[in-house]
């Protein structure tokens, strides 16, 4: 049943528009790389406040506020890049090895965001002066690993 | 000569080995992919501050010690990377003219990046700055953020166009 989703997928006419059409795969891997690397960037500078090693004069919620947006920007257009491209080969895809582990790094890494955001939201105080909570420094230092590994994998794909 | 040069480059073990270690074209990209993340996260956060969309109660100066260091501690990754890449396919990519206007563009972005951090040495917020200066930061910024968003376009698009 999943196998006829992905045929589906792969048989609809923007995936064969972007499978016959040389450079629309190239622009969307190309834009997709730029949004990740932006996303990357900016969640990093956050992970660096969370692990008290920069921007310490800000506080957190200040910061977030700051780099969210753009978080969030690049995001939308990475999935809707990634999400074109996997369509385009979806069975393909769907069995590759990197591929996969992306995804689950991807799932982690928001968990990892949500966790935290719903932690701190109880205790805005403490998150904005001084050092940080042990969860604060876990979740900065989880995120980074994250998506770090979410670039890595992502790499692979195109190996594996 | 840069036909030899490639040549020559092309045929040493160092090159042959960049080309068949296990992962090491793609441990290299990831590098470079990740210092590109470091660069581009620094560049739009200054550059959309200066460009006026995101508003910032910091000086001129501390926005300049902020994000500028990120900038070339990008760039000091980006380029040995970059370089490794192609010493590891030189016959290549000395010609691929994509590469050749990214290195371009990377020389004029770093250019305007040094050009940046002179206009920022003031200890006034960007709202105070006299006009002639804030639009100059603004030109700066918007002209950055375009050359470093065509760079990282046009180096995916290498492995595409010869």
């Amino acid at each position: 049943m999943i196998e006829d989703a992905l045929l589906a997928l792969q048989n609809l006419p923007v995936s064969w528009a972007i499978v016959d059409n040389l450079w629309i795969f190239p622009a969307l891997e190309s834009a997709h790389v730029i949004a990740a690397a932006l996303v990357m960037g900016a969640i990093a500078m956050l992970d660096l406040r969370l692990l008290w090693a920069a921007s310490r004069n800000r506080p957190v919620s200040v910061l977030s506020a700051e780099i969210l947006p753009v978080v969030w920007a690049a995001f939308a257009v990475a999935v809707l890049t990634g999400a074109l491209m996997f369509m385009s080969a979806a069975t393909h895809y769907a069995v590759n090895g990197p591929f996969l582990a992306k995804m689950v790094l991807l799932a982690l890494a928001g968990v990892n965001m949500a966790a935290f955001h719903r932690l701190t939201s109880r205790r805005a105080r403490e998150r904005d002066t001084g050092s940080t909570a042990w969860e604060a420094r876990l979740a900065g230092a989880l995120s980074l690993l994250l998506w770090t590994g979410v670039i890595v994998t992502g790499r692979w794909i195109a190996f594996g | 000569m840069i036909l030899e040069f490639a040549r020559w480059l092309d045929g040493t073990e160092f090159s042959v080995w960049l080309r068949f270690a296990r992962f090491g074209i793609q441990s290299l990209q990831t590098i470079h992919i990740l210092a590109l993340a470091a660069l581009l996260g620094a560049a739009m956060l200054l550059d959309l501050r200066l460009l006026g969309v995101v508003k910032s109660g910091d000086t001129a100066a501390h926005l300049a010690r902020r994000f500028l260091p990120l900038h070339w501690i990008g760039l000091a990754v980006l380029l040995p990377s970059g370089l490794l890449l192609i010493a590891a396919e030189p016959g290549q990519l000395i010609f691929n003219t994509v590469l050749r206007a990214k290195l371009a563009l990377v020389v004029a972005a770093a250019l305007l990046t040094l050009w940046t951090g002179r206009a920022l040495r003031a200890d006034m917020r960007l709202a105070d700055l006299p006009r002639g200066r804030r639009s100059l930061l603004a030109a700066l910024g918007g002209a950055s953020l375009l050359l470093w968003l065509a760079i990282g376009t046009m180096g995916r698009f290498i492995a595409y166009i010869g």
